[in-house]
C-alpha cells in the first residue's frame, strides 16, 4: 500500500480521491449558502445547527483541514516533480488540445489556498472585521445573514470573492472531470458524458456562489 | 573455398527431424560458458537473441539504431505465412515448401525451404503466447488472407503492421533477457569488422556511434542478421540506415557471397516525386487483392484517370495473366509495370508509374470495408501525395525492397566461416531467385526462434573453449585497421558530397542492374563503379572527426562499401546468363517477352569469394538438385 | 520556397547548446520534412558547416526513430504523423520554424536533435512482455479471443516508441507510452498471468527514470502519430489500483 501511495500514479490517486470529497463540501457548502436567499432566519438557523454539532464539528473541520492539506501537498509535489522532469523548457512552446484550466491548476489551486486563508479569517475566525462577532440574533446566535450582507457590501470584498470563484470554476473545470481518467472510471460509450461533468459543476458552483455577492451588491438581498 | 550445404540425407520431409537428432547438445550447465555476438536486432537477430539467451548462453546483441524495436523488419506491412491450414483450403507444409521453392524459381535449396515451411507454423503459436494482437474472425479464431499469389488463405497479419507487431514480439522476449541481465544490448553500436583466428569467426570489430570509440568484442561464434542491401539503389524502401557493411566486411574477411543480383523490385510503391526525394515508400502488396492495375491504352494519355473510358483502360496484368490476374508474383507485376512506362503508358507526372484502381472494389463492397481492410494504407498514400485514393486512383512503381541474395549458408545457417552464422535477410538461404509475400518475416523468425538454437550448438559443442581475449593480436590489428580505414575517410577531404556519391551509384544500379539487365548495361557498370569509387576516394567530402556523433562519416563508411560491392552484385548480374526469378536478363526472353530460364548452366547457386583489393573475386557454384518438386517453368497465366 | 530555420545546436550532451538561425533555399512542397533536413545540411556541409544531427530511419512512420519538436509540437503540426510524413506543403515561403529535440530529463540529448530515449527501453525491460519462452507454446487458435479484445490490444500495440507523448505532456510524463503497453497485455488472455506484476514492475520504472505525472492534459494522445487512446492511461490506473490492493 506504501508503495502504491508513493508511486506517480498513486499520488494521482490521491488527488482524485480528496478533490471528489473537496468537491462534495464545496458543493454541500454551496447548498447551504443559498439558504441566504430565503428568509434570514433560515440561513442563521442553519448556521447555529451547526455550531451546535460541538465535538462532531470539529471532527468535520478537522476531517476536511486533512483532505484540504493532503490535496494540497501532493499538489505540490507533483507539480514540483512534473517542473523537474524537464529542466529546459521549448524555446517555442505550443499546445494542442489541452484546456486553459487544465494547464492553469496550479495557479488555480495555490490561488485557491490562499483564498479559503482569507475566507477563514473573514468569515469564520472574524480576524479582518472584529466586529462580526458582535452581530447577534434576537435569539442570542451568531447572525450570519446580516455577516454576509455586511462583508459582501465591501466592494473590494466581494471582488476578491469573485475572483476567487473564478479559479474555482476553473479548477473544478478540469479538477472534477479529470478524476474519472485518474479512477480509472471510463468507458468509451460514456466518456462524452465523463467530459462534461467538470464543466458543469463549475459552472453551477461559479453562477450560484458569485450570485451571492452580486446580490448584495445590487441590493437583492438586504 | 568449399561449399558444403550439409544437407541431411533421407526424404526432405524427414530432414530437420533427423538432422535434430544427429546434432550435438551442450550440456544446460554448460551453456553459460559460451559468448554469443548477435549483429542485428530484427526478426532474425531479435528472437536469436533472445532465444539464446533463453537456453542459457552469454549473449551480447548489437544495433545501429537507438533501440532494438526500430529494425527495419517493423516496417513490413501485410502478413507473415504459415502453413496452419486453419483455413480448411487446402494448405499443407508440402504445399507452402512447394509454392515457396517455384515462387523462387527454381534457385533455392530444397532442403531449407522445407524446413522453413515446417516450422511456419511453430512461430505463429509462438508470436501468439507472446501477445501478438493478430487479426481475429468474430469466432474469436485467427484470421487469414490470401497474400501474393498464393492460392490458399495462410497469412497472418496484424492490421496493416504485421512487420511491427512481430518485431515488438521479439522485441519484448529480447528485453526480458536484456532486463534479466542474459543479454548485453549494445545500441548506436555499428559492426566494422569481423575477426577470424584459427579460421572460425572469433569476434567483431565495433564503433560507438555516439562517441566513437572503436571496441573488440570476443565470442565463441557470430551471428549475422543484420538484412539486406536494397540500399546500393540509393532509392529503395529500406530504412536510410540499412546497408551492407557488416555482410561485406564477413566478405571480404573469407564469407562467400551467394547471388548477390538477387533483388527484389516490389511492385506496389509510391512514385517517385523529385530528385531530393531519400527514400520510396512501400504500400502493402495486399491492396492488389482488390485494386485493380491498369494504364492508358493510348499513349499520351491527359485525361484524369476517371475520365478515361473503360474502353480505353487496359488492365494489363488481368488480359496477360487471366487466372492470377492483379495477384501475378511480384517480379511478373513489377516488369510489366516497367514494361508499360518503357512503352510510354505510364502515368502520373514522370510518366513512371501505373494506377492502381479502387473504384471497383467500392462499387463492390462499399467504402467502409475497403477503408476496414486498407484504411492507413490510404492515409498513408494521401499524406504523400496529397491524393485521395477513395476517389483517384492510386500511382504505383516499382521498388527495390528485398534482396534475395546474401552470405551463402549451409543447413545449419554457418557461412564458409566456421562459427559466422548468417539469419533472415542476410543470408541467401530459402527465397531463391525471389521471395512470396509474406514469407520474409517467417524466415527471420524461424532462424531465429528455431533454428539457430539448434544449430548454433552443434558448432559450439565441436569447439573447446579457449579462454579467448580481445588482447589477441588479431583483434589489435582489426581496430587498427577499421581505425585506419575512419581515418582514411576524414582525411579524403574532398568537394563532392557522400549523399551525392551514393546517389549516382544507385541510378548506374537501377539503369543497369535493377529489374532488367543485359550484358552491355553490365560491362558498362563494371566500368562505371571502380571509377565512381576512385573519385569517392579522392574527392569525397567527410565533415568532422571520429570521436563525435558523426552521422557523415557513419554515412560515408556505409557508402564506400556500397560501391565495392556493387561491382560484385554486377559481376553476378553478368554471370548469370539467364532469366529467373526477380530479375530479367534481356538476352534470355521467350518470343512473346517471358523470362526464359536456363536450367541448363544456371541451375546453381553462385558464389563469390573475395581474393583480395582490386582483383576479380573467384566465383564458386553449388549445384541445385531438385528432387521433391519438378523443374517446371513457371506459368502464372 | 524559402524558409527560416530556429534549430537546436548541441555539439554533445555536455555542451549547453543554443537555437541557430539557418535560411533554407530551395525548398519543393513536395518534399517531407526531414527530405528538407536533408537538403538544409547539404547546404550545411557546402559551408564546412556540421550538418544537423537527427534522428530517423525507416522514414516510413513506423521506426518510431524520427522525433523533433516544431514550432512547438511534437512531430509537427499534422495529427497521426510521424516527422517523417509531415510534407513541406504546409509551409509557406518565408515561413519561420523552430525545430527543438524532445525535452524531458529523461531523454538527455545526444547532439543537437537527437536524444537519448533508452529510458523507454529500460521500462519493457522491467514488465513489457508475456514471459514465454521459445518452444513452449500451445496451438494459436487453442484460446479464442474476442475480436473487439483483439482489436483493442491491436490498438494499444501500434505504439511505435518516438516518445511523442513525453515530448509534448506539459509535465513530460510517459504514462501513454507505458499505458500502450500495459493496455495491450491487459486485454489478452495471454497477459492475464503476470498483470499484477507487470503493471507494478513498469510503472515502478517509469517513475525511476524520472519521467513526470500525469495531469490529464491529453497532449500525449493528441500528440500520437499513431493515435493510441489515453483511455488505455485509465485503464492503466485501474490495472495499477487492483494490483495495489490485492
Amino acid at each position: 500500500m506504501f508503495a502504491f501511495l508513493t508511486s506517480s500514479i498513486g499520488k494521482k490517486y490521491i488527488m482524485a480521491v480528496t478533490g471528489i470529497l473537496l468537491v462534495l463540501f464545496t458543493l454541500g457548502h454551496m447548498v447551504g449558502n443559498l439558504q441566504i436567499y430565503l428568509k434570514p432566519e433560515a440561513i442563521n438557523k442553519y448556521a447555529h445547527t451547526l455550531q451546535s454539532l460541538g465535538g462532531l464539528l470539529w471532527l468535520i473541520r478537522g476531517g476536511l483541514l486533512f483532505l484540504f492539506v493532503v490535496h494540497v501537498i501532493t499538489g505540490i509535489t507533483l507539480y514540483l516533480g512534473n517542473q523537474g522532469a524537464r529542466p529546459i523548457d521549448y524555446v517555442k512552446p505550443a499546445t494542442i488540445k489541452a484546456t486553459l484550466p487544465s494547464r492553469t491548476m496550479i495557479i488555480t489551486g495555490l490561488s485557491l489556498f490562499a483564498f479559503i486563508v482569507y475566507h477563514i479569517m473573514h468569515f469564520t475566525l472574524h480576524l479582518t472585521d472584529p466586529s462580526f462577532s458582535f452581530l447577534a440574533t434576537p435569539e442570542g446566535h451568531m447572525d450570519v445573514h446580516r455577516m454576509l450582507v455586511t462583508g459582501f457590501g465591501n466592494m473590494l470584498a466581494s471582488a476578491v470573492y469573485i475572483a476567487a470563484m473564478i479559479a474555482l470554476g476553473m479548477h473544478l473545470y478540469h479538477g472534477a472531470t479529470s478524476w474519472f481518467q485518474t479512477l480509472g472510471i471510463n468507458n468509451v460509450k460514456y466518456n462524452c458524458t465523463i467530459k462534461i461533468i467538470g464543466p458543469v459543476i463549475a459552472v453551477i458552483v461559479f453562477l450560484f456562489n458569485t450570485s451571492i455577492p452580486v446580490s448584495v451588491l445590487t441590493k437583492f438581498i438586504k | 573455398m568449399k561449399l558444403d550445404p550439409k544437407t541431411p540425407t533421407g526424404p526432405v520431409a524427414a530432414q530437420w527431424t533427423k538432422h535434430k537428432f544427429d546434432m550435438k547438445l551442450i550440456n544446460p550447465a554448460n551453456k553459460r560458458k559460451y559468448k554469443i555476438l548477435v549483429v542485428g536486432s530484427g526478426l532474425a537477430g531479435g528472437s536469436a537473441a533472445a532465444t539464446l539467451a533463453e537456453l542459457g548462453y552469454q549473449v551480447h546483441c548489437f544495433c545501429y539504431q537507438d533501440s532494438p524495436r526500430r529494425a527495419h523488419s517493423i516496417a513490413a506491412q501485410g502478413g507473415i505465412n504459415a502453413a496452419k491450414n486453419y483455413q480448411n483450403d487446402g494448405d499443407s507444409v508440402y504445399r507452402l515448401f512447394y509454392d515457396t521453392v517455384k515462387g523462387g524459381d527454381f534457385r533455392a535449396r530444397e532442403s531449407n525451404v522445407y524446413r522453413l515451411s515446417e516450422v511456419s507454423c511453430n512461430i505463429i503459436d509462438q508470436c501468439v503466447a507472446q501477445g501478438i494482437p493478430f487479426a481475429r474472425d468474430y469466432s474469436g479464431y485467427l484470421a487469414n488472407r490470401s497474400f501474393g499469389g498464393a492460392l490458399v488463405s495462410r497469412t497472418f497479419y496484424a492490421s496493416g503492421q504485421t512487420g511491427q507487431q512481430l518485431l515488438l514480439g521479439a522485441y519484448s522476449a529480447l528485453s526480458r533477457q536484456i532486463g534479466k541481465g542474459a543479454v548485453k544490448m549494445h545500441t548506436r553500436s555499428e559492426m566494422l569488422d569481423i575477426v577470424v583466428i584459427d579460421g572460425r569467426a572469433r569476434g567483431i570489430i565495433t564503433r560507438n556511434l555516439v562517441t566513437g570509440k572503436i571496441e573488440s568484442h570476443v565470442g565463441d561464434a557470430v551471428i549475422l542478421a543484420t538484412g539486406g542491401y536494397s540500399n546500393v539503389f540509393y532509392l529503395s524502401t529500406n530504412a536510410i540506415g540499412c546497408n551492407v557493411t557488416a555482410a561485406y566486411r564477413a566478405y571480404k574477411k573469407g564469407a562467400g557471397f551467394a547471388n548477390p543480383c538477387y533483388t527484389q523490385i516490389h511492385p506496389t510503391c509510391i512514385p517517385q516525386a523529385g530528385d531530393y526525394q531519400s527514400k520510396l515508400t512501400l504500400m502493402s502488396e495486399s491492396l492488389r487483392n482488390d485494386g485493380r492495375i491498369w494504364v492508358p491504352k493510348n499513349k499520351g494519355e491527359k485525361r484524369a484517370a476517371n475520365d478515361v473510358p473503360e474502353n480505353e483502360r487496359d488492365y494489363y496484368l488481368e488480359r496477360k495473366y487471366p487466372s492470377y490476374g492483379n495477384l501475378a508474383p511480384r517480379d511478373i507485376s513489377s516488369r510489366s509495370a516497367k514494361e508499360a512506362c518503357d512503352a510510354g503508358l505510364g502515368v502520373g507526372e514522370s510518366g513512371m508509374g501505373v494506377y492502381l484502381d479502387f473504384r471497383d472494389a467500392i462499387k463492390r463492397l462499399g467504402q467502409n470495408v475497403i477503408k476496414d481492410r486498407y484504411g492507413n494504407l490510404f492515409e498513408m498514400y494521401q499524406r504523400i501525395t496529397n491524393e485521395d485514393p477513395y476517389t483517384v486512383p492510386m500511382r504505383i512503381f516499382p521498388a527495390p525492397h528485398y534482396t534475395m541474395g546474401g552470405l551463402w549458408v549451409d543447413y545449419n545457417l554457418m557461412s564458409t566461416i566456421p562459427g559466422l552464422h548468417v539469419l533472415g535477410e542476410a543470408n541467401f538461404s530459402d527465397h531463391g531467385a525471389n521471395r512470396l509475400g509474406a514469407s520474409a518475416l517467417m524466415q527471420g523468425l524461424a532462424d531465429g526462434y528455431f533454428v539457430i538454437p539448434y544449430t548454433i550448438a552443434h558448432y559450439l559443442a565441436a569447439h573447446k573453449l579457449d579462454g579467448m581475449t580481445a588482447d589477441h593480436p588479431e583483434f589489435k590489428k582489426a581496430e587498427a585497421e577499421v581505425a585506419t580505414r575512419t581515418k582514411k575517410l576524414l582525411s579524403i577531404n574532398g568537394t563532392r558530397s557522400v549523399e551525392s556519391f551514393h546517389k549516382e551509384l544507385g541510378r548506374i544500379m537501377w539503369d543497369n542492374c535493377g529489374m532488367a539487365r543485359n550484358k552491355k548495361g553490365l560491362t558498362d557498370s563494371l566500368k562505371k563503379i571502380p571509377a565512381l569509387r576512385e573519385e569517392f576516394w579522392q574527392n569525397a567530402k567527410v565533415l568532422g572527426e571520429n570521436e563525435e556523433y558523426n552521422t557523415t562519416l557513419e554515412r560515408a563508411g556505409r557508402v564506400a562499401d556500397f560501391l565495392e560491392f556493387a561491382e560484385v552484385m554486377c559481376l553476378d548480374a553478368l554471370e548469370r546468363e539467364e532469366s529467373c526469378g526477380g530479375h530479367f536478363r534481356e538476352e534470355y526472353q521467350t518470343e512473346e517477352g517471358e523470362a526464359l530460364r536456363n536450367d541448363t548452366d544456371c541451375c546453381h547457386v553462385t558464389v563469390w569469394e573475395h581474393k583480395g583489393e582490386n582483383t576479380k573475386p573467384q566465383m564458386h557454384k553449388e549445384p541445385l538438385a531438385f528432387e521433391e518438386v519438378k523443374l517446371v517453368v513457371r506459368s502464372y497465366k | 520556397m524559402n524558409l527560416t530555420l530556429h534549430i537546436w545546436r548541441q555539439k554533445n550532451a555536455n555542451d549547453k547548446g543554443k537555437m541557430v538561425t539557418y535560411k533554407a533555399h530551395d525548398i519543393s512542397t513536395h518534399m517531407s520534412f526531414l527530405e528538407m533536413l536533408d537538403v538544409l545540411n547539404q547546404q550545411l556541409i557546402e559551408k564546412n558547416i556540421d550538418p544537423v544531427a537527427f534522428d530517423h530511419d525507416c522514414r516510413e512512420g513506423i521506426c518510431g526513430m524520427c522525433s523533433l519538436i516544431i514550432n512547438g509540437k511534437a512531430h509537427g503540426p499534422w495529427s497521426a504523423t510521424t516527422t517523417c510524413q509531415l510534407h513541406m506543403r504546409e509551409y509557406k515561403d518565408g515561413d519561420e520554424i523552430y525545430i527543438e529535440p524532445w525535452r524531458s530529463k529523461a531523454f538527455p540529448v545526444i547532439k543537437d536533435l537527437v536524444v537519448n530515449r533508452g529510458a523507454f527501453d529500460r521500462i519493457m525491460q522491467s514488465g513489457g512482455f508475456v514471459s514465454v519462452n521459445t518452444g513452449s507454446a500451445p496451438d494459436a487458435n487453442a484460446t479464442p479471443i474476442a475480436k473487439e479484445k483483439a482489436d483493442l490490444a491491436m490498438a494499444a500495440a501500434s505504439c511505435i516508441g518516438c516518445g511523442a507523448c513525453v515530448a509534448q505532456c506539459k509535465n513530460a510524463s510517459a504514462m501513454l507510452f507505458v499505458a500502450a503497453k500495459v493496455s495491450q497485455f491487459a486485454n489478452l488472455p495471454q497477459g492475464q498471468i503476470e498483470k499484477k506484476a507487470r503493471v507494478q514492475n513498469m510503472v515502478a520504472a517509469m517513475d525511476r527514470e524520472g519521467f513526470g505525472n500525469c495531469t490529464n492534459l491529453l497532449e500525449c494522445e493528441a500528440a500520437c502519430p499513431m493515435s493510441v487512446s489515453a483511455n488505455f492511461i485509465a485503464q492503466m490506473n485501474r490495472e495499477f489500483f487492483a494490483a495495489g490492493i490485492k
